[in-house]
């Protein structure tokens, strides 16, 4: 009798450029695309048993929360019935779709691995080619078998396989190089591929336990970072009334009384609440519009803000949610000499 | 040759001991192995490091993989599966009996690529399996496949020459040496000689 191999559910969500064998570009811009994009890569059925679902096949830019919120009544409801679920990514919003599901999806027990080819072949990047090149032109290939491999290990968290770096998703961040990349912000990240995956001490296990799913999201959110020598109020005139939400990131300047006392006018008026990431050692006075966010990456902050805006406009429960740590989103102080 | 050896956790005792046997034998050959049996050791943090400067897997840097895939670790079916995208030269070895943990099974035979040799092997046949398998990959198009970077300096004469050989070819200067060196080694007995007892 064969052995057991476990079951993997692969969700389409772009992201899916593989070079077959033939050299030739294959991706999955529809249902129809599955069987013969998965026909070229049979060696996925060596490490699992692949049951593959379309969510989306279009360009990155258009990934919105109505997709992320797919992606989430999916997974909940097909979670009992896999081992583990990958999802195909276009690499420049994949920290926000990341994101959005570490905080729709609670109480998680098994791994979530998103994933994305590495480059499409003749896109104008500058260092594209080299990307694409160092990766032996396989496309996502690489990247996908080691998600899947993931997948299958014992892990309960959203996560992020990139290159040959297994990524918390609430810890994501793009590195500033000419290539496309992705690294922990503060921490060595969930894990490694080397010569197999090994996963770091610090993760979550599997565990049974029902998955909580919370798809509700506000998308009129408007983020707004402010620059030293900026006008505040030129930067709120912006502002429509469709706006529900308002994020203001302040980590390059330091706001003043007066700012706050302006802003805590601005939310009262217009009736919005409105969150503020600053500076870690900033801290403002306690007013009862302005929330203010814990220490995340901009993408993180801004997802948690639409999600908790989903969930509630109690302005005391929106300040409670987004200073609870949910899914590991609160960046570490960096140890000192890194 | 840089191979990298894996060895089944979960085989039983007899097992580890051919796997010991194995590693053994590899480093006999006088390729560089690297191990799970031991994952420590300069080459192989080396070869991580230059893995994570270029962003490539490490596999990607081994030349072959070894597989003693005995057990049911999930490590085997990741090797594999890499192995084949990569088409990377691979010996998947298994003691026999235990076959029913080949997670190749679920694959179609005619899509398991031929650089991926399965051998069922039993302890008396360890030895001669292994070196038949790393001899049929010395044969192989890898095996031919010039991956050493090698600097030569030559006289203005020889350049003369092999630009003149080149020159309206297909064939680079540097694709001309190595079938002179090629022609040299197939018609040098002494040497043939040689390598079949280094082997053996």
């Amino acid at each position: 009798m064969a052995i057991k191999r476990p079951k993997i559910c692969l969700l389409f969500c772009g992201g899916t450029t593989l070079i077959s064998r033939n050299d030739k570009t294959t991706e999955v811009h529809a249902k129809s695309d599955i069987k013969p994009w998965l026909d070229d890569v049979p060696e996925l059925a060596v490490i699992s048993s692949i049951e593959p679902i379309f969510v989306f096949g279009g360009a990155a830019e258009s990934v919105s929360p109505e997709i992320w919120t797919t992606l989430a009544k999916e997974i909940k409801k097909n979670y009992s019935a896999y081992d583990g679920f990958v999802i195909t990514h276009d690499f420049d919003s994949i920290v926000y779709t990341g994101a959005a599901l570490s905080f729709m999806l609670q109480n998680l027990g098994k791994p979530i691995v998103l994933t994305g080819s590495q480059d499409s072949p003749g896109l104008p990047v500058k260092g594209s080619q080299k990307v694409f090149d160092s990766f032996l032109r396989l496309g996502i290939r690489a990247n996908l078998i080691n998600a899947v491999q993931v997948a299958t290990m014992d892990l309960a968290e959203v996560s992020i396989m990139y290159g040959n770096h297994l990524l918390r998703a609430t810890q994501t961040r793009k590195t500033p190089s000419e290539t496309q990349s992705l690294a922990e912000a503060t921490g060595e990240g969930l894990g490694k591929a080397d010569f197999g995956i090994k996963l770091s001490e610090e993760h979550q296990r599997r565990r049974r336990t029902a998955v909580i799913v919370h798809p509700e999201l506000e998308p009129n959110v408007f983020s707004l970072h402010l620059h030293p020598g900026m006008n505040l109020k030129s930067g709120l005139d912006l502002l429509g009334p469709g706006v529900k939400g308002l994020l203001i990131r302040a980590t390059d300047v330091a706001l003043k009384t007066p700012d706050y006392q302006f802003l805590e006018r601005f939310a009262s008026q217009r009736r919005l609440p409105v969150f503020l990431s600053q500076m870690t050692e900033a801290k403002g006075p306690k007013l009862p519009h302005l929330i203010e966010l814990p220490s995340m990456l901009p993408e993180v902050a801004l997802v948690k803000v639409m999600w908790a805006l989903g969930q509630t406009k109690s302005l005391t429960q929106l300040r409670e949610l987004v200073n609870e740590n949910l899914a590991n989103e609160f960046l570490k102080p960096l140890e000192e000499g890194k | 040759m840089k191979i990298y050896f894996f060895a089944s956790h979960t085989a039983r005792e007899s097992t580890r001991q051919n796997q010991n046997r194995m590693r053994k034998l590899l480093e006999q050959s006088g390729s560089v192995v690297i191990s799970n049996l031991n994952p420590t050791g300069e080459i192989a943090e080396s070869l991580m490091e230059k893995a994570e400067e270029l962003g490539q897997s490490v596999l990607d840097q081994i030349d072959v993989l070894v597989i003693e895939g005995s057990g049911s670790d999930p490590e085997i079916g990741y090797l594999l599966a890499y192995a084949i995208s990569a088409k990377k030269p691979t010996l998947y070895l298994m003691e026999k009996g235990s076959q029913a943990n080949n997670p190749l099974v679920f694959l179609a035979s005619k899509k398991i690529p031929s650089h991926v040799v399965v051998k069922i092997y039993s302890t008396p046949t360890l030895e001669p399996s292994l070196y038949e398998m790393l001899g049929q990959l010395e044969d192989s198009e890898f095996a031919g496949a010039p991956t050493i970077k090698f600097t030569l300096r030559i006289t203005h004469q020889i350049e003369q020459y092999l630009h003149w050989k080149t020159h309206n070819t297909n064939l680079s200067k540097a694709d001309y040496l190595r079938r002179l060196i090629e022609d040299l080694i197939k018609k040098d007995e002494e040497y043939r000689k040689y390598r079949k007892k280094r082997i053996q």
